[in-house]
């Protein structure tokens, strides 16, 4: 179910108003109610793919429950069993028809299995449920969530988790939560208790990211696409590039705010994804304002489970490498992700070489700021052609196509007109810093919340799928 | 919640604004850039358009063009074709006059996710009604084609790099020869030879035609199949049929969609056979 379609709206609708009834049936049953619904959020589309969810919030529920209740003794063994399940249902899911596909071309083979394999569907949301799996398994495990013995039965911990790792706001694609910091959250909340001015800005300015920016930009970046962006003029091709950037951050960012803000309404806090990107001047800046909760969630059970930095410098390289290449393959199941990742992972090493422990301290700079935007946008372009041979004829088309005149028509104006307002966003929090700026905005954001209402009635694009989808 | 009434406030101040706008100064174009805002207008224009062309993007080729001494509505619809054109006439109750049908792209049938859209969404019964909500009258999109004067997509003036123009043409070529499912064809078929029996009972005059695309493809079995089905449809109900045999050899950049001055000759020759046809069936055609 999309956040952007009818079916949503009134599924949204009914939710709501049932969750919030002066009932003391309801009031006890809210997170039942959520749970519920949240699963036919999920199977709304495809029904038998709630079945893998089902059977992954029950083992979960299972191993999490054993590691709460076994004390110190085999505890070990049991997260490592519960965290390798997560991590085989995503690899089988996500990775097996790619690497079937692999083994086939590489060994000319053709088998059933290998057939069988890859025609096994990619469930939606696998990678953000499941790590959010792992995620309940290693903080019962550190300590991190502490329940209350006499409370907690093993229905009341199926309730939570299956609450935890359904919730339909993250559940498609994010924020991924972690466990410690969801289920303290859980309890009875109260309509009185809704922030509605953060609902309201958080929507809106998701809605308008997404249904306004995205959804027209993405009708224009259609272009890029083998083999047709070799007729493009060298400018033409820059300015797809351009757009595709403002698109992809306005479609991962839009969704994010969205769930966040639906999170509210049910009284429930989401984490913070995108803190402006695009002003980052150096990847370690980039990599703490985008996908956040995915970086974050990295940092906390991958590099810092690798070691981190306390094993010399040459072991931070290394496993500052691991995490960015894993974290490219969990974005999707295609060798170019891994790519994209290990370059990710590459500019970090030569940042971290270049600046040792004084990375922290740069300041923002304007080089900084193009030098990273123009390197992450190029790299966008590998979510886009994901094969890497389109990839680098991209590159030699911008340079091959020169003599090509350049079009400056409705598409160009267009990139140009829908890149505006992510500009603006970005220019406005640079801005927040001037205390007397500040001061002046917030008596006057309302009409900047105004005109992006005013935008999704009047300007959304056609109603597209989010990109973060496919992941 | 006064930030919120405050919002709610200004944003309907300007969408009253920009509805009063669009009702007392609409901005006067024939340039509709999308399959959605070709069929909105289609639907919703207050004009009684008395010849329709229904087609793909090959009959994107007479964008501009002067085919007819009075205004004619050409609905082609890229990625698809002439099956959707016809349903959306079926669909609107707009029945015109003359309908003008490209045979193409026959094969493509119906895209049921744009009738989906125009016509079963919760909001189609307001479009009529409430301007804004016409994809044609998009802010932005208005706001540009007030900067810059609205130009309809016009056909490419040279080809692309040699590269592209023969991986395009290889895999025309390859698309043409191909042929699919003749049952589906003939279901297709069938639905559309009812949908015209309904639309000639409410008076329209049928005419098809072919538009050139590259020579290689002229006897290409996807376009041999389908002039067939429809040369032999034609002879029986007596519809007339343009062929483009007799109109010489068209460069295209793709293989199938013509360039500028080729395009502008098949314009000439296709005038001269509308010519021919009205003549001969003395109609008002000409």
């Amino acid at each position: 179910m999309l956040f952007n379609s009818f079916v949503f709206l009134f599924f949204l609708l009914i939710t709501f108003v049932i969750y919030y009834l002066p009932l003391n049936i309801v009031k006890r049953e809210q997170v039942v109610l959520l749970i519920f619904a949240s699963f036919v959020f999920y199977a709304y589309q495809k029904p038998i793919l709630l079945l893998l969810l089902l059977f992954s919030i029950l083992i979960n529920t299972i191993f999490s429950y054993s590691i709460f209740k076994k004390g110190q003794l085999r505890v070990k063994a049991i997260l490592l069993l519960g965290v390798l399940f997560n991590l085989l249902i995503l690899a089988f899911f996500k990775y097996g028809p790619l690497i079937a596909s692999t083994i086939a071309k590489e060994f000319s083979l053709k088998n059933g299995i290998l057939d069988f394999i890859l025609t096994i569907p990619l469930p939606i949301g696998i990678s953000f449920y499941t790590f959010e799996g792992i995620s309940l398994l290693l903080d019962l495990y550190s300590g991190k969530i502490i329940f209350n013995e006499e409370k907690s039965s093993f229905y009341t911990h199926l309730k939570r988790t299956a609450f935890f790792i359904s919730f339909f706001p993250h559940l498609i694609a994010g924020p991924i939560l972690k466990a410690r910091e969801f289920y303290p959250q859980i309890d009875s909340k109260r309509f009185d208790n809704i922030l509605w001015t953060e609902v309201v800005k958080k929507l809106v300015t998701g809605f308008f990211l997404k249904m306004v920016v995205a959804d027209n930009l993405s009708t224009i970046t259609d272009g890029i696409r083998y083999p047709y962006f070799q007729g493009f003029s060298s400018i033409n091709l820059l300015l797809l590039l351009f757009g595709y950037s403002m698109q992809i951050f306005a479609d991962f960012a839009g969704y994010s705010l969205i769930a966040i803000g639906l999170g509210l309404l049910f009284g429930y806090e989401l984490p913070k994804n995108f803190d402006f990107p695009y002003i980052a001047s150096t990847f370690s800046e980039f990599w703490r304002r985008w996908h956040i909760s995915l970086s974050t969630w990295l940092r906390d059970y991958l590099y810092i489970s690798l070691g981190g930095n306390r094993k010399g410098t040459f072991r931070t390289y290394i496993n500052l490498f691991i995490v960015m290449l894993l974290g490219g393959l969990w974005h999707g199941a295609s060798w170019s992700y891994a790519v994209w990742g290990s370059m990710h992972g590459l500019f970090l090493l030569i940042e971290r070489f270049l600046f040792k422990d004084k990375l922290s301290q740069q300041k923002r700079n304007f080089i900084g700021v193009v030098y990273v935007f123009s390197t992450v946008s190029i790299l966008w372009l590998l979510f886009k052609l994901t094969d890497f041979s389109y990839f680098l004829g991209y590159f030699k088309a911008i340079f091959d196509n020169i003599h090509i005149p350049v079009r400056f028509g409705i598409d160009q104006l267009s990139i140009l007109f829908y890149a505006l307002p992510v500009i603006f966003y970005h220019l406005v929090y640079l801005l927040k810093n001037n205390e007397s700026f500040r001061l002046w905005f917030l008596k006057v954001d309302y009409l900047g919340y105004a005109i992006m209402l005013f935008l999704i009635l009047v300007d959304s694009g056609t109603q597209g799928k989010f990109i973060y989808f496919q992941f | 919640m006064k930030k919120i009434t405050l919002i709610l406030i200004s944003c309907s101040i300007m969408t009253l604004t920009y509805l009063f706008f669009l009702v007392f100064l609409p901005l006067k174009t024939n340039v509709f850039y999308t399959n959605d805002e070709r069929t909105e207008e289609y639907i919703y224009s207050k004009k009684e358009f008395q010849i329709v062309l229904v087609g793909s993007s090959l009959s994107g080729a007479f964008e501009g063009r002067h085919l007819f001494n009075q205004p004619y509505f050409n609905l082609y619809l890229p990625y698809t074709g002439c099956c959707t054109g016809i349903e959306i006439i079926r669909l609107a109750h707009k029945y015109p006059k003359y309908l003008f049908i490209e045979v193409n792209h026959f094969d493509r049938g119906i895209d049921s996710s744009l009738i989906g859209e125009i016509f079963n969404s919760p909001l189609s019964g307001f479009k009529g009604k409430v301007a804004f909500l016409q994809k044609k009258n998009k802010f932005f999109l208005n706001l540009i084609d007030r900067i810059k004067k609205p130009v309809a997509l016009k056909t490419n003036n040279q080809a692309p790099p040699q590269a592209l123009y023969k991986y395009l043409l290889a895999a025309t070529q390859k698309e043409w020869q191909s042929l699919p499912k003749a049952n589906n064809m003939q279901i297709q078929f069938s639905h559309m030879t009812s949908t015209l029996d309904y639309l000639a009972g409410k008076g329209t005059e049928i005419v098809f035609y072919e538009v050139p695309m590259d020579s290689s493809l002229n006897s290409s079995n996807l376009l041999v199949y389908q002039r067939r089905l429809f040369e032999k449809y034609a002879l029986k109900k007596g519809y007339p049929y343009i062929h483009t045999n007799q109109a010489g050899v068209f460069k295209t950049g793709d293989g199938v969609h013509m360039l500028e001055k080729d395009a502008e000759r098949f314009y000439l020759f296709f005038k001269t056979q509308i010519g021919n046809i009205a003549g001969k069936n003395h109609t008002p055609l000409e």
